[in-house]
């Protein structure tokens, strides 16, 4: 977490000479928000050591979830009926994970 | 006078080559010393030492000396380079658009000189003068570059940008459009023909008489 | 020094059957099977996309070709460009990770391994979709990999091709900034017993701070691209009005500049830890170099607009300052990594040469962009051959040679076969001889005048002389690649196992099996520093 949080630190040196320098908005605001970015991303540190974890073999859910999710922006961009077909293909894609999820947590 | 030229040759030619050069071979003899040198052979063992602390850190220190010294170099060649005189000499509005450029010179009373797919339009300026030009697009971005110049500035829509040339010499040279503009983004050549003053002024005045 | 015994690591079980079959092979969740195809899918569009640069050189070997019309060459090198960046270069970085850090660190699996399968397969889907835009009637994307407005406005790129290419391109994005998160995760938290951070080898440490920029940098191309497809949708004219065009290019370049270091960061991490196993010894100056990927990260985040210098709309001092501070860092790696070789007892195999080419050639690519760091002469070379040249010495000279450092290096280990060295060496030479063939030429030609994104010159330019040179190097990058493809084919058919550890490795992935099992590890060695195999094989011999 400190390492994040040191990578964080020296943006935030860098986005203040940015702001003394110069204060256009859009600028500052990407280079601020990645900065807060950074400091969000430390916090997947902070949990300690994990306990024991399950390995999935595989996942079917996960295929269909990533054909369903590009079918919905595909469709939202190019399409007309194509989204309802890509929503249920995403929709049976998180059931499956989801049922995927459950059955591990069973199992273990 | 802004002269974009010898400001860019005074600091590539003068400084920044030179320096890239340099680093470069001390770079390539050292890796080459490292193979000849330290190949694996029967009985070499490799050192135990893992850092120089010291050594390092005050290499690190000339590393920032020197980009101290390229980036104050650049500072003070750009601020030459990007001011604008208060009175310019001339001032010519260049207009980009798919595919080709516009040239009107405001308060000189001519027509504008508008390129076309089939002919090359060609910017006529005085040499030994500030030449002002205010820069924009029609469309798209797209970007002047006179490589004479060394110099190219971006044209965008909505946008009029103003910066100095001053042309030395008189001569003849090839502009270019340097921003991918779509289809016949490589047609969009223009000329300039920079000449003496007086000739400057007779062909000003002949295009009033057209 | 006790091992850690197999239960302790084995605490993580297997819980679920191998689904039988084809379908359980590719939807497989194991890091390890979807690094492999995150990789293996990248490689093959490294093969498309460097066709597709290779037939530019063919219309630019002499003027007025005219082999590809203007429309299609056009799109030749939006597909070259986009290809190169969004589908093969991220997801090698990125799978290469995926498949090395679990293992480098210890650990039996990624960080939630479905999100890192997910990003595989946005990965599959989103490059069909860009793909798909080159079928329509108006062809695909032509607007340069980096899609500014207004050229991609709905007015100036009529037509489905730029819309299935942005959905697609935000798709595969989206997919990358998941296995970044996997990996950072992994790397904060499953780190096996006695590896701390600073005993992370040097390939993690490239990797974290990768994962760092991809995870604070990529929203911003998301964002653009989004923006951008409600704008041609008619949804939300953001980037209507004057101030539109230098927005998109703020948000693109914020991405598109952290995103060259992603792409290389890795690949410099892989060259260090071949480096440090080819020379016989730890790689010197780990501690510096640590310091130094930090600062040359966190730098990457505020260079972006030295993209914008010749707009006249950026503080272009700021970047400037930024972008020629690259060179500490920079130079800080180089001492390391030749101060690894300075004293070692060097192996000239394969992943070694690659290793010293990278040293070689991406010093020029290094070089040139401190040059363009400068406005002064930026606004000389800006959009011309010379820039080219310029990032083609980081990604050619740069990532693809440490790119193929990492895969002669760790091939045995994913595959469980050894590639052929005569080969490797063969495939070497060429590309050496080939790139610099290729684009030193270039760094004249844009010094001259010639502007990039060309479609075609005239004789009267006087560049027709350097193109045919940059034309035959880029036909013997071609056969190397053949060379290369040859290499595969023929050492996955003759399978030479290999062993564990063939090359006398440093560090963990070595103290596993050739590939590994599933579970990664049966027991783990005492980590007591950044080598530990290494220390152990110290140990042994006193």
């Amino acid at each position: 977490m400190r390492v994040v949080l040191a990578w964080a630190a020296l943006n935030a040196g860098l986005a203040l000479l940015l702001t003394l320098w110069w204060q256009d908005t859009l600028s500052n605001a990407l280079l601020w928000s990645a900065v807060a970015g950074a400091v969000l991303l430390a916090a997947v540190a902070w949990r300690p050591r994990e306990r024991a974890r399950a390995l999935p073999e595989s996942s079917v859910g996960v295929v269909l979830l990533a054909i369903g999710i590009t079918g919905l922006g595909v469709s939202v961009a190019v399409g007309e009926w194509e989204v309802y077909l890509a929503a249920l293909v995403t929709a049976v894609g998180v059931a499956t994970v989801a049922r995927e999820l459950a059955e591990q947590r069973r199992r273990r | 006078m802004t002269d974009t030229r010898s400001e860019f040759e005074d600091l590539f030619l003068g400084l920044y080559l030179p320096l890239m050069v340099v680093v470069s071979v001390v770079v390539w003899l050292l890796v080459l010393f490292a193979i000849v040198r330290y190949r694996a052979r029967r009985g070499h063992v490799p050192s135990a030492k893992s850092d120089a602390k010291v050594a390092e850190s005050l290499y690190a220190l000339g590393l920032a000396a020197i980009a101290g010294v390229l980036v104050w170099q650049t500072f003070t060649h750009e601020n030459r380079v990007d001011r604008v005189a208060a009175t310019p000499t001339t001032r010519i509005l260049v207009s980009a658009f798919k595919w080709q450029w516009r040239f009107s010179y405001p308060g000189a009373g001519i027509p504008a000189i508008v390129g076309t797919h089939a002919h090359t339009p060609e910017l006529v300026v005085p040499t030994g003068k500030t030449v002002r030009i205010t820069l924009t697009s029609r469309d798209v971005i797209h970007a002047l570059w006179i490589p004479e110049l060394r110099f190219k500035r971006d044209a965008f829509p909505g946008r009029p940008t103003h910066f100095d040339l001053v042309f030395d010499e008189p001569g003849r040279f090839t502009g270019r459009c340097a921003e991918f503009c779509g289809l016949d983004h490589a047609e969009m050549t223009l000329r300039v023909r920079a000449v003496p003053e007086s000739e400057y002024r007779a062909w000003l005045a002949s295009r009033r008489r057209q | 020094m006790a091992r850690i015994t197999a239960q302790a690591v084995t605490a993580t079980a297997v819980v679920d059957t191998p689904r039988p079959g084809l379908v359980g092979w590719f939807a497989s969740a194991d890091h390890k099977r979807v690094g492999v195809l995150t990789g293996a899918t990248a490689l093959v569009l490294f093969l498309l996309s460097g066709t597709l640069g290779v037939l530019m050189r063919l219309e630019l070997a002499l003027p007025g070709l005219q082999l590809f019309s203007h429309d299609a060459y056009n799109q030749l090198f939006t597909a070259h460009g986009a290809g190169m960046f969004y589908l093969v270069f991220t997801p090698l970085a990125l799978g290469l990770a995926v498949y090395l850090v679990p293992l480098q660190v210890g650990a039996a699996e990624i960080f939630a391994p479905r999100l890192a399968q997910l990003g595989l397969w946005l990965l599959l889907s989103g490059a069909v979709t860009t793909y798909a835009g080159y079928f329509t009637q108006e062809g695909g994307a032509k607007t340069g990999w980096t899609a500014f407005v207004p050229l991609t406005d709905v007015q100036n790129s009529p037509g489905t091709g730029t819309d299935l290419w942005a959905v697609g391109t935000i798709v595969v994005n989206v997919g990358m900034i998941l296995q970044a998160f996997c990996i950072l995760a992994t790397l904060l938290r499953l780190r096996a017993p006695g590896m701390t951070m600073l005993r992370l080898p040097v390939f993690s440490w490239s990797a974290l701070v990768s994962c760092l920029m991809v995870l604070t940098s990529f929203p911003a191309l998301l964002v653009a691209l989004t923006l951008l497809e409600f704008d041609r949708r008619g949804w939300w004219g953001v980037f209507e009005g004057g101030g539109g065009p230098i927005a998109y290019q703020h948000l693109f370049w914020f991405y598109g500049h952290p995103v060259v270091y992603v792409v290389f960061f890795p690949f410099v991490g892989a060259v260090g830890e071949v480096a440090a196993v080819f020379s016989q010894r730890r790689f010197f100056g780990y501690s510096a170099l640590v310091l130094s990927l930090l600062l040359f990260s966190a730098l990457s985040m505020s260079v972006w607009a030295h993209h914008m210098f010749t707009t006249g709309q950026v503080q272009n001092e700021y970047f400037s300052l930024t972008s020629t501070a690259l060179l500490i860092p920079a130079g800080v790696e180089y001492f390391d990594l030749i101060g690894t070789m300075i004293g070692g007892a060097i192996v000239l195999r394969t992943p070694m040469l690659f290793a010293i080419g990278f040293l070689l050639l991406f010093l020029f690519g290094g070089l040139s962009g401190i040059i363009v760091a400068s406005p002064v002469l930026d606004y000389h070379v800006h959009d011309s051959f010379f820039v080219v040249a310029h990032f083609h010495y980081t990604l050619f000279g740069g990532s693809v040679f440490g790119l193929f450092a990492a895969l002669y290096y760790w091939w045995p280990k994913f595959t469980g076969t050894m590639l052929r060295e005569g080969l490797g060496r063969l495939h070497f030479a060429l590309w050496f001889a080939g790139m610099n063939m290729t684009f030193f030429p270039m760094f004249v030609l844009g010094y001259e005048g010639m502007p990039r994104r060309l479609a075609d010159y005239s004789s009267s330019d006087g560049w027709t002389g350097l193109n045919l040179v940059a034309t035959a190097g880029a036909l013997v990058l071609f056969v190397g690649a053949l060379v290369f493809v040859w290499n595969v084919v023929s050492s996955l058919s003759r399978r030479v196992p290999a062993p564990a550890d063939p090359w006398l490795g440093h560090t963990l992935e070595w103290a596993t099996s050739s590939p590994p099992p599933r579970h990664n590890f049966d027991e783990l060695p005492p980590v007591l520093s950044f080598a530990p195999l290494l220390d152990l094989r110290e140990q042994g011999a006193r």
